[in-house]
């Protein structure tokens, strides 16, 4: 019982780094109707900026926050220059541009900064909790994780900006005709789901070790968070983050060898998408033809 | 605003410039023309019908003026001030509010939160000062909120405040819809057919709505509309659009008595 608790709250810890990428990727797929391959990559290189940041000397909360600043302009920059002139083009023609975001984010990391494993502090200590039940740095992740959805919750709740932002998401169109700049909407929420990926980033770098293609199977995970919890419900997104990071954990434990925990995310998604194809908190998408 | 029941347009000539003015507007879709040589003005303070049969261009002339499309030739000017250089986002700012055939409401959205978007185009302080919470932005986001009740209230909504736009009934969405583009503060408000979808008891509501919309806030309307009781009986002007064209535009009595109209309508007799 003990173990199994143990693995639960792990499970939650990484779970927490999948939900903060599902969320990014739901809310650019809320804005835009588009799958963002380059999610995992734009966060990688984010927290190789943070990175760089600390081995400067910048204390790590210093250099997270400025982390965060760089990642938000760097999504709106993305979104206004590669993502823009593609905005009305057939959905593949976005999604192949998405992925050759990945491969340039990729290459220029491993150009840049070399594909060497690179160690990266936690800026949690290391002990554990409640009688080995837990360890701070999980404990520190999921309180991270839950702050940010906090602030991102009372910035859409209750801002004129967010409630800008959610309506020109929901429909652009009426929104224009109420006077918000909807490009600049969509591209303060590519900016937002950046930062919110560098977040991820910079959390589960310590435990996997900071490489060009640290984050693909986060984004892997992810990816199946957000289909579980329905990708079009950023609710659904972060409790299906969770769910699949404690799946993960248990059947890894219990089931199969580690090696194969993979699996376990491409096994969900066709389960998902088999199932229950607009996830647990999904709507079904109604066009009129 | 413009008390006495003056003649109507083609007798404009020498008043006060007319708060809409529509000049020789033409829009093609491919070979089809949608709109051709249209023009016509509304004076400040009146009700406009803008009435025709199916695919006259109604709804093509709508989405000129609220800049979804940009017409090929001609122009419009709100209060002697061209549209030309304008586009959709800048329409609310302009002075111009619009409904839809069919609602387009945000609909997960509580329909408080729905008016409160309408009145988003008045907000003034920027993104950066509500993200640091100031007081400024915080006073806005209170009048944001109590503007919004007010419209909420002024179409007899305000009990629906806090539910989601999706759950209200369709005659309900079309009220928190003119909430919305009331929120704009317009000069001028476009209504794509009010009446369409609703009963007989509903309808006469909302003849009242309308014209207190008018009198009360001072906004010119003009509105599509084929409950032809009701454009006849609310409205100052009526405009007749066939084929994109204007073939009438004058008080109703002198519209209804035009054999082109009827023409247009029933067809002609042989």
């Amino acid at each position: 019982m003990h173990q199994f608790l143990q693995q639960v709250f792990s499970g939650l810890a990484a779970g927490a780094v999948y939900a903060s990428l599902a969320l990014a990727l739901v809310m650019i797929y809320r804005a835009t109707d588009l799958v963002n391959f380059a999610q995992g990559e734009m966060a990688m290189f984010s927290t190789y900026i943070a990175w760089t940041l600390v081995n400067a000397g910048l204390p790590f909360w210093g250099a997270f926050l400025i982390t965060l600043a760089v990642s938000f302009v760097g999504g709106m920059a993305v979104e206004r220059i590669v993502i823009r002139p593609v905005e009305n083009a057939p959905i593949l023609t976005a999604v192949v541009v998405t992925i050759g975001l990945l491969l340039i984010f990729n290459s220029l990391a491993g150009w840049i900064y070399s594909y060497t494993l690179q160690e990266f502090p936690s800026p949690f200590p290391d002990r554990t909790l409640f009688g080995a039940l837990m360890t701070t740095r999980d404990l520190g992740v999921i309180a991270v994780t839950l702050m940010m959805l906090v602030a991102l919750f009372c910035f859409f709740r209750f801002t004129a900006t967010g409630l800008a932002m959610r309506a020109a998401a929901q429909n652009p169109e009426s929104a224009r005709l109420c006077g918000i700049p909807v490009g600049w909407m969509l591209a303060v929420g590519w900016g937002f789901a950046a930062a919110i990926g560098a977040v991820a980033g910079i959390m589960v770098a310590p435990v996997l070790f900071l490489d060009p293609n640290m984050m693909s199977g986060v984004l892997l995970y992810a990816f199946t968070g957000a289909l579980l919890g329905g990708i079009t419900s950023p609710i659904g997104a972060v409790i299906g983050g969770l769910i699949v990071g404690v799946t993960e954990n248990l059947v890894g434990t219990y089931l199969i060898a580690s090696q194969l925990k993979l699996t376990v995310a491409l096994i969900l998604i066709i389960i998902v998408l088999v199932f229950r194809p607009n996830g647990l908190f999904g709507t079904a998408v109604v066009r009129r033809v | 605003m413009t008390t006495s029941p003056l003649p109507l347009a083609g007798a404009t000539a020498g008043r006060a410039t007319p708060l809409l003015e529509i000049a020789q507007l033409t829009m093609r879709f491919g070979g089809i023309v949608a709109l051709e040589n249209v023009s016509f003005t509304v004076s400040k303070g009146r009700i406009a019908g803008l009435i025709g049969p199916n695919g006259a261009g109604k709804t093509t002339l709508f989405n000129c003026l609220s800049r979804l499309y940009r017409p090929e030739r001609g122009d419009v000017r709100l209060n002697g001030r061209s549209l030309r250089q304008c586009t959709a986002s800048d329409i609310a700012a302009i002075g111009i509010g619009r409904t839809f055939q069919s609602p387009a409401l945000f609909a997960s959205m509580t329909a408080l939160d729905n008016v409160k978007v309408g009145g988003h185009a008045r907000g003034r302080s920027g993104a950066l000062l509500d993200a640091a919470t100031l007081p400024s932005a915080r006073r806005e986001e209170r009048e944001l909120d109590e503007a919004a009740r007010a419209m909420l209230a002024f179409v007899g909504m305000e009990s629906a405040a806090a539910r989601p736009a999706a759950s209200l009934s369709f005659a309900a969405r079309k009220r928190v819809e003119l909430a919305r583009a009331l929120a704009v503060r317009p000069s001028l408000l476009l209504l794509d057919e009010p009446a369409g979808g609703l009963n007989h008891d509903e309808v006469a509501e909302l003849g009242a709505l309308i014209r207190s919309v008018r009198d009360k806030l001072a906004i010119t309307i003009l509105l599509v509309e084929h409950h032809m009781g009701l454009v006849m009986s609310l409205s100052d002007q009526v405009v007749v659009l066939n084929f994109g064209r204007v073939i009438a535009d004058g008080p109703p009595d002198q519209v209804r008595g035009n054999p082109a109209v009827g023409e247009a309508y029933l067809g002609t007799r042989h």
